[in-house]
């Protein structure tokens, strides 16, 4: 399937979903538990074999840097 | 023209971790990349931690310095979608206000928030480092009420000093960064990105407002666009248009509940905020009986104020203050350092003070041991070698100690060496201790051989 | 009762009869992506817990250190992980051991286990069916005897539905009382992982390993339970809830089996009880409106800077098409019209779901509207939704769910499906126990 089909498929999905949806006059629920989402500042830690393991997949590096290009997306 | 000028600053608070996660936020002599974990990464999969406390109680004391409302109300942290190499996981993470409707010396402050800075991209190179990614900032928003650059070069340093004596931002300096929206008259709103200093900011203005009002002269309208300030050429160059401006499709983190911050909180910050500039300014010349600008000099910075109070304890302020607002600022602004960074003790300054009045050392004396001490010395060090006699008085003095004492002469030839010693201690004696011994010594040995 | 994982063999002789039956089978059945060239260094080293030489496969959206987590994309063919999730450290400190990556719908994103990169699984009870999905590789190989458990997520019944077609145990916990730390997101606020198991009892026991705080934002501050020592089929004075819309969206055939499962809960001593949930056909549209904006926002890390390839350029079409209706919606322009108005039933659906448990202890009903299809069968988008009615509103509440084999159709295994109040997982695996059928 090329771009443009899933676009328009896309395009019908949405259509019916929404259709389906209807009107409401609710809050919102962007969150389905309450906690208290706070943590104390302490004493930094770094595993440097993690360091290391995440350098190493990088496609494209120079030495410790990753290397990229500004672009854009979609 | 009336012109309009407004503000987004942005200043790294200091904690010791990072906004999200325990990896640490001070990451100044690190490696590249070494500073980092999966979550400050944005690795597929990571997950925020909850959100360092800290942190958001230097924003509520920060908002609260700034005279701001404290939101009652949850604050959601929201996701900023935007595509650009130095923010991994393609959104940053920002807050919605934390205080509102502040002022500071006559300009609103709209908001004061919470943000996750991005790491460090190198365009040119195309390096990234993401040591950085995930320390967290203060942004401030002002209202438009700036009419020009020297006025907003006046507010930068009153807000920068309010940061400072908050104690929540880093004071290593070359942290801060300002977004500037600029229109004139009714034009349209023109956004200068990438300013990194207080003197940045004021050549990015008179370039952008000479920019605009030229426009304006040839009958040309101003664009509503973002530009980047040029810190090289002193130019603003264009970003983006209006028409191609981003929508950052924000949406509240699902990974995050929003903070609540409490009425309980906001009261126990209330109390343990620190004095703001202009208040430690009026009790300076209230409680020391010094001049306003003697005290605006010193409260310029909390570190030199604190110092100030100190030396107090010794000396008596009108000296002091003296001796502050001159010789203390000369010499830093010399060195261009802040008395933070400057490595001045509160003893080196008592000193220096003591010898002055002691008639032991000059004023202009006084200037050159403090130069000394920023560049690494202690001032009693200094002062010891500075009250030393010259060469050719000890050369006379050792002269005068020979002449006066044959018997200890006869006795050193005889070879009794401790008769030398008794002889070096009346060069002492001669010179009134400003002597250095072992240079008298060596001076004695020649002379006797 | 133990609370521990019981085997026939000692650790490695265990381990050595899956990876037999693994290589002998998974070439037919593709449940793995990749297996775990250490698993059997690993289960010598591993430690005496309570979990002690169980073999486990872990769904490919979950971090192992060393393996690579694929989501079954080309996306993320790469992506060698660099560090463990919480839940696979949990695993491992029992002393269970990684047998492999599990197949699964690409970035979890399909219910019939067919949009992997890495081709289809089959269901091994059912071979030309599809196993369901997102977690189809994990039921697969549970139901094909080649692990005795595995990790799957579900963020609108990605365990439970391939769990109901390969006739073996899923749950799906209460929303944040297992860390997601490591699970690569399909759409935040709904996403749960979970175990899936030959039995209740050995779900309870994974359960219990893998529950409990950790130090993410998102998570109750909530106590793993002992639910394996507490598990009872004694169900006196349980109210279990049908809801009459149950009836209304599914096929006959698996009704049948659902109700003779209900029958065997009335054994039990629980009473059955007629409940309504009005809002129930609006979940679907819900769900899936949340799933774009979330699962959009989700993807814009791979951006192929850091993991070698752009999402967009290499996806499938369901990826794709998620990707494209997430940023569409998510505008500005839009979001009041599609995402926000989502959340607004959200707040619905749940108030309607939280009602109806307050009436009644638990909900009972069927898992899926429909029996898997014929592998390779065409669907169009909306109709692979569909399957995925029953369990959206569970994810959409954050209430715990679970699937338990309840019979079959046809040969075609039907689960039965257990809805709890949340943190309510005790009486939720009691009742799937005493529909279990066994001793
Ligand atoms: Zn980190």
């Amino acid at each position: 399937m090329n771009r443009e089909e899933v676009k328009e498929q896309a395009e019908r999905v949405l259509r019916e979903l929404a259709e389906h949806l209807g009107e409401i006059e609710l809050e919102e629920t962007y969150n389905v538990i309450q906690v208290e989402g706070l943590r104390e500042d302490a004493a930094p830690e770094v595993d440097p074999e993690f360091v290391e393991a995440a350098l190493s997949i990088a496609p494209r590096r120079d030495e410790r840097y990753y290397v990229a290009e500004a672009g854009a997306w979609v | 023209m009336k012109v309009r000028i407004g503000f987004e600053i942005h200043e790294q608070l200091a904690t010791r971790t990072k906004l999200f996660c325990t990896s640490p936020a001070d990451y100044r002599d690190a490696e590249p990349n070494t500073n980092v974990c999966e979550i400050c990464l944005g690795m597929p999969g990571a997950k925020p931690m909850g959100v360092n406390a800290e942190a958001v109680e230097g924003a509520v004391a920060i908002a609260l310095m700034l005279n701001c409302e404290i939101v009652q109300e949850p604050v959601y942290i929201l996701r900023k979608h935007y595509d650009y190499p130095d923010l991994p996981s393609g959104y940053q993470r920002t807050s919605m206000p934390i205080g509102r409707n502040g002022e500071l010396a006559g300009v609103g402050i709209w908001e004061v928030h919470l943000e996750e800075d991005p790491g460090k991209y190198d365009p040119v190179t195309g390096k990234v480092d993401y040591n950085r990614s995930g320390v967290p900032l203060v942004e401030i928003v002002t209202a438009p009420d700036i009419t020009s650059p020297e006025e907003a070069r006046a507010f930068m340093r009153e807000l920068v000093k309010v940061l400072q004596y908050s104690r929540r931002v880093r004071r290593e300096g070359g942290t801060m960064r300002v977004d500037v929206n600029v229109s004139i008259e009714d034009g349209a709103r023109v956004e200068i990105k990438n300013i990194n200093s207080i003197r940045g900011l004021y050549r990015a203005l008179k370039f952008e407002i000479t920019r605009q009002k030229n426009l304006r002269r040839r009958g040309k309208a101003v664009r509503r666009e973002t530009r980047a300030y040029i810190e090289e050429q002193m130019i603003t160059r264009s970003m983006r248009t209006k028409e191609t401006a981003e929508d950052y499709r924000y949406i509240p983190d699902p990974d995050l509940p929003p903070l609540r911050i409490t009425p309980e909180l906001v009261e126990r910050i209330r109390r343990e905020l620190p004095e703001a500039p202009h208040q430690k300014l009026a009790r300076f010349v209230e409680q020391y009986r010094i001049s306003r600008d003697d005290a605006w000099a010193i409260t310029s910075e909390p570190e030199m104020a604190d110092a100030f109070e100190q030396v107090c304890t010794q000396v008596e302020p009108a000296r002091a203050a003296a001796f502050f607002r001159h010789i203390i600022k000369k010499t830093l602004n010399y060195h261009n350092l802040s008395f933070a960074e400057s490595g001045i003790r509160v003893e080196d300054i008592v000193q220096v003070l003591r010898a002055i009045s002691e008639g032991r050392l000059s004023q202009q004396a006084g200037e050159l041991v403090m130069r000394r001490v920023v560049e690494g010395e202690r001032a009693a060090e200094v002062l010891r070698e500075m009250s030393r006699v010259d060469e050719q008085s000890l050369v006379s003095a050792v002269e005068q100690a020979i002449h006066q004492n044959p018997g200890a002469v006869e006795d050193y030839r005889r070879g009794k060496q401790e008769a030398i010693n008794y002889l070096v201690g009346q060069v002492m004696r001669i010179t009134k201790g400003r002597a250095d011994a072992a240079r008298a010594l060596e001076l004695l040995r020649e002379r006797l051989s | 009762m133990a609370a521990e994982f019981v085997l026939e063999h000692s650790p490695e002789e265990h381990l050595a009869r899956c990876l037999d039956r693994i290589e002998r089978e998974d070439g037919r059945i593709n449940a793995f992506i990749e297996l775990n060239p250490r698993a059997s260094e690993e289960v010598r080293e591993a430690p005496h817990g309570r979990l002690r030489g169980m073999v486990v496969g872990v769904k490919s959206n979950i971090n192992v250190r060393g393996l690579r987590a694929t989501c079954a994309s080309r996306t993320l063919e790469n992506y060698v992980s660099p560090y463990d999730a919480v839940v696979v450290e949990r695993l491992r400190r029992e002393g269970a051991v990684v047998v492999g990556m599990t197949n699964m719908d690409e970035f979890a994103c399909g219910s019939s286990g067919e949009t992997s990169f890495f081709g289809p699984t089959r269901n091994p009870v059912a071979e030309d069916r599809i196993p369901g999905g997102s977690s189809s590789g994990s039921a697969a190989a549970v139901a094909a005897g080649f692990a005795d458990a595995a990790l799957g997520s579900d963020t609108g019944g990605s365990i439970r539905n391939p769990a109901s077609h390969c006739g073996v145990v899923g749950v799906k916990p209460t929303y944040g009382l297992v860390p997601r730390h490591g699970l690569i997101d399909l759409a935040m606020s709904l996403d749960q992982i979970g175990p899936i198991t030959r039995d209740v009892r050995t779900a309870a026991l994974l359960l219990e390993v893998i529950a409990g705080r950790s130090r993410e934002a998102s998570m109750l501050n909530a106590s793993p339970e002992p639910y394996s020592q507490r598990l009872t089929p004694d169900l006196s004075g349980v109210r279990v809830g049908f809801a009459r819309e149950f009836e209304e969206f599914t096929a006959p055939e698996i009704l049948g089996v659902v109700k003779r499962s209900l029958r065997r809960l009335e054994a039990q001593g629980a009473e059955v009880v007629e409940v309504e949930l009005p809002s129930l056909e609006k979940a679907l549209p819900t769900y899936y409106l949340i799933v774009f904006v979330e699962f959009f926002s989700a993807t814009r890390r791979y951006d192929g800077r850091r993991y070698g390839h752009r999402i967009e350029e290499v996806c499938g079409a369901e990826v794709l098409r998620r990707i494209l209706l997430g940023s569409y919606i998510s505008q500005k322009e839009y979001a009041g019209r599609y995402y926000r108005r989502a959340l607004q039933f959200r707040s619905l659906i749940r108030r309607e779901l939280l009602e109806a448990l307050e009436k009644v202890d638990v909900l009972a009903g069927p898992t899926t509207p429909k029996l898997p299809h014929r592998l390779g069968e065409e669907l169009s988008p909306l109709e692979m939704y569909a399957y995925d009615l029953l369990t959206v509103p569970a994810n959409l509440a954050g209430i715990p769910a679970g699937v338990v084999p309840a019979g079959r159709a046809g040969g075609i295994p039907v689960g039965l499906q257990v809805h709890a109040k949340p943190l309510q997982e005790q009486l939720m695996l009691n009742v799937m126990l005493a529909a279990e059928g066994r001793e």
